[in-house]
């Protein structure tokens, strides 16, 4: 080939190789817009926002820039995605099509040809921009080679120094973690947390580690904190000490995880169940996280904790219908039997209860008749409750079954105007079982109003502590408003 | 014979004779022999850690374990890709067997292909051996056959063409392996670099000088001309793939042909060197 021949040809092929190059750049950028647009539609759904709440934001903290972005992606996505309306989801009619198309899954190649096609080239210019920036909270906390020109330049120097090997600088650094939990010197693992994940966002394990760590061992010799030495914390919309801060922190740091790594359902699951129902004991969050978590591939055990979430958060017929297909799939298992027994049972004395309180009204309003009637009814459904869980206890030493039965005992008793007794019973049973004791407490509150006897000075500091909160939080809606 | 597979008959045996020349150099097996070290103490150094039990624990011993391993091959496979690449020519200058070669009926462009052949035979054995290691390795730590992280190993070695093609290219200009060596660790590590090079782009012209701006633009040709290896580091992506992920499955073609075509330009540079070389 002569010479002139060859510099052509070696131009053109570096000629090509640059437009490839670009090419792939851009389908790069495309990668982490569609990634984007998947985890901001998953979070959307799951976490009910894409940016912190005005409470939660730092003094320094941008000006996000994620729901309108999100809105105009929503908006341009939605006469272009092909996507079945409705589904189990009660709040899905309200949801866009992409939501619902993230939701439903397959229709990942759909949104990503949208995502990477000329006509999003705006939308996907200013994401880039808007992450350039750092105005975009959906994507948590990330690694950005702009990064090199902050003043805090610890994290980029570790990027830096590895050359591409940012996983094995994180492994490096979660082994320093492990030896401090070790050695107990919980307050230097907490920064080389954060630091892992940043450094490998997509280290699952360090985030459920380093969640349970926040909220388990970093908390147990911590002493529980007074009722009245507690704050309230509007960003958490609840009262907090010292040890609570610490579970809304691990639950911070798993909700970056999902951030991140929106289908591992482990996260979706330590969120759901170690956090929000056994730490923080909000099951309704509980329930909103683990079925999610059975959303995606899991193992058995998530199915079961998912619904005695249900259970917990007064979803009986939900948990019971599920603890029936359950048995239909695993027939041998052991405690799926105890549970459908239990909803059962829980079911009949929520009918007997509201039966209870409709005959009271209808005694207010006159109707003997009616009341009569109801009463009847009420007193049938707690038949039925209380033979349930004598049919429990048959079988099993249970003492959630025990509890239940001297909840009836002690119903009936105020029913019949017996407070004193009443509050007795309950007073008792509460130490039966931990899980009956937040319940008995309250209902000993609501029957001591109810039959007008004294209430005890934490008992006072306890209502006195839900008013305010009330307060707080209508103030806090009426500011967002 | 036809013209054809005489050429391809020349070709093979130039390649096959740089493959076993090369497996029989002292640093490379050097090089081997740590890298199956480093991928086989993986799972000891994890038996060492407190880490080890059942859960996110037995999960993070997996992981440490995969990145060790990826982190390994990338390493001493480069150094070999790049050994290897900067010394078949020089050495062959150095020791005179080049003038029997070329004395033969075999064009300078066959013997180049020939010998770029034989290092990508090499890089290749490597790569197989190392990634064979790293699957028993994983399959007696953790019962698993990471079938995904063949396709890791796949674009990493396209990553090591493009490194070894330049490399191959300067190699044809010196007369001792030292600067292309030197060369090719400039060239793997500033491709690993190019990233920033957009980053000063897209932050050039905020001071308004016309100065500030000249650079954004050198900084945007250079980005756009010289090869970004960091392209191929799609193990995040990979090893954390879901199923239905469209974006992997169009990268990886686009990926190879990226790969290719600088290729093809550092072997166009090598037989410009090369072909007016007095041998």
């Amino acid at each position: 080939m002569k010479a002139p021949k060859l510099i052509i040809a070696i131009i053109l092929a570096l000629v090509l190789a640059s437009w490839q190059g670009a090419r792939v750049s851009e389908l790069r950028e495309s990668e982490t817009f569609y990634r984007w647009v998947v985890a901001a539609a998953n979070q959307l759904r799951v976490f009910g926002t894409l940016e912190p709440g005005q409470a939660a934001r730092e003094a320094t903290a941008p000006d996000y820039m994620d729901e309108s972005l999100f809105t105009d992606v929503e908006a341009h996505f939605e006469p272009r995605l092909n996507v079945e309306p409705g589904g189990e989801d009660a709040d899905e009619e309200s949801y866009s099509a992409l939501i619902r198309a993230v939701q439903q899954g397959g229709h990942e190649h759909e949104i990503w040809r949208l995502a990477s096609s000329a006509e999003s080239r705006d939308l996907r210019q200013r994401f880039h921009e808007l992450r350039r920036e750092g105005r975009l909270a959906s994507l948590g906390e990330v690694f950005e080679v702009g990064d090199l020109y902050a003043n805090e330049g610890t994290l980029v120097n570790l990027g830096n120094m590895f050359l591409g090997f940012r996983q094995m600088a994180a492994n490096l650094i979660w082994l320093e973690v492990d030896k401090y939990w070790h050695q107990g010197i919980m307050h230097r693992m907490i920064p080389l947390m954060y630091t892992t994940v940043t450094l490998d966002p997509n280290f699952v394990d360090a985030f459920l580690l380093g969640g349970w760590h926040m909220a388990y061992n970093i908390t147990a010799p911590m002493a529980d904190t007074p009722p009245a030495l507690m704050e309230y914390d509007e960003r958490y919309d609840a009262w907090v000490g010292e040890k609570e801060r610490f579970y809304y922190r691990a639950a911070d740091f798993l909700k970056d995880g999902i951030r991140k790594n929106p289908t591992d359902y482990r996260l979706y699951f330590d969120l759901g169940f170690s956090i929000y129902m056994e730490k923080i004991d909000d099951p309704t969050s509980a329930v909103r996280y683990l079925s999610e978590a059975v959303r995606y591939p899991h193992e058995s055990w998530v199915r079961r904790t998912y619904y005695r979430a249900l259970q917990d958060d007064g979803q009986y017929e939900r948990s019971l219908q599920g603890w029936e297909s359950y048995l239909e799939e695993f027939p041998d298992n052991q405690v799926a039997p105890r549970f459908i027994a239990i909803n059962e049972g829980l079911i009949a004395e929520r009918d007997g209860e509201a039966a209870y309180a409709a005959a009271r009204e209808a005694e207010a309003e006159g109707d003997d008749e009616r009341a009569a009637e109801l009463r009847a009814e009420a007193e049938a459904h707690f038949d039925e409750a209380r033979a349930v869980w004598e049919n429990i206890l048959l079988y099993y030493d249970d003492g959630y079954a025990r509890t239940r039965v001297l909840r009836l005992d002690a119903l009936e008793l105020a029913e019949a105007g017996q407070y004193y007794e009443a509050v007795a019973l309950l007073e008792n049973a509460r130490w039966e079982s931990s899980d009956f004791f937040q319940e008995a407490s309250e209902m000993i509150i609501e029957i001591k109003l109810e039959g007008g006897l004294p209430l005890s000075l934490s008992e006072r500091q306890y209502l006195l502590r839900q008013q305010e909160g009330e307060q707080r939080r209508r103030a806090n809606e009426a500011d967002g408003a | 014979m036809t013209a054809i597979p005489v050429f391809f008959h020349s070709l093979w045996s130039i390649s096959s004779y740089t493959w076993r020349e090369g497996m029989r150099k002292k640093i490379l097996i050097g090089f081997l022999i740590l890298s199956l070290l480093t991928i086989f103490g993986a799972t000891f150094l994890t038996a060492f850690l407190e880490t080890g039990g059942t859960g996110a624990d037995a999960e993070v011993d997996a992981k440490l374990v995969k990145d060790i391993c990826v982190t390994a091959i990338s390493i001493f496979g480069v150094l070999i890709t790049i050994f290897i690449s900067a010394s078949v020519v020089p050495s062959e200058v150095e020791n005179k067997v080049i003038y029997t070669v070329l004395s033969k009926p075999v064009r300078r462009y066959q013997y180049l292909l020939g010998k770029f052949l034989g290092v990508q035979l090499i890089v290749l054995m490597n790569l197989a051996l190392m990634g064979g290691l790293f699957f028993v390795a994983l399959y007696f730590q953790e019962g698993i056959l990471p079938t995904l992280l063949l396709w890791t190993i796949l674009l990493t070695y396209f990553e090591f063409i493009v490194v070894s093609g330049f490399t191959f290219a300067v190699s044809c200009a010196a007369t001792s392996p030292v600067l292309p060596t030197i060369a090719g660790l400039f060239i793997y590590i500033t491709g690993h670099l190019t990233e920033y090079l957009y980053d000063v782009y897209t932050r050039a012209g905020q001071t308004g000088e016309w100065g500030d701006q000249v650079i954004g633009q050198i900084a945007y040709g250079l980005w756009l001309v010289l090869p970004n290896l960091q392209n191929f580091n799609m193990r995040s992506q990979l090893l954390h793939l879901q199923p239905n992920d469209p974006p992997a499955d169009i990268m990886i073609p686009n990926l190879i042909l990226y790969a290719l075509l600088f290729v093809v330009a550092g072997l166009g540079i090598a037989y410009w060197i090369f072909r007016r070389k007095e041998l």
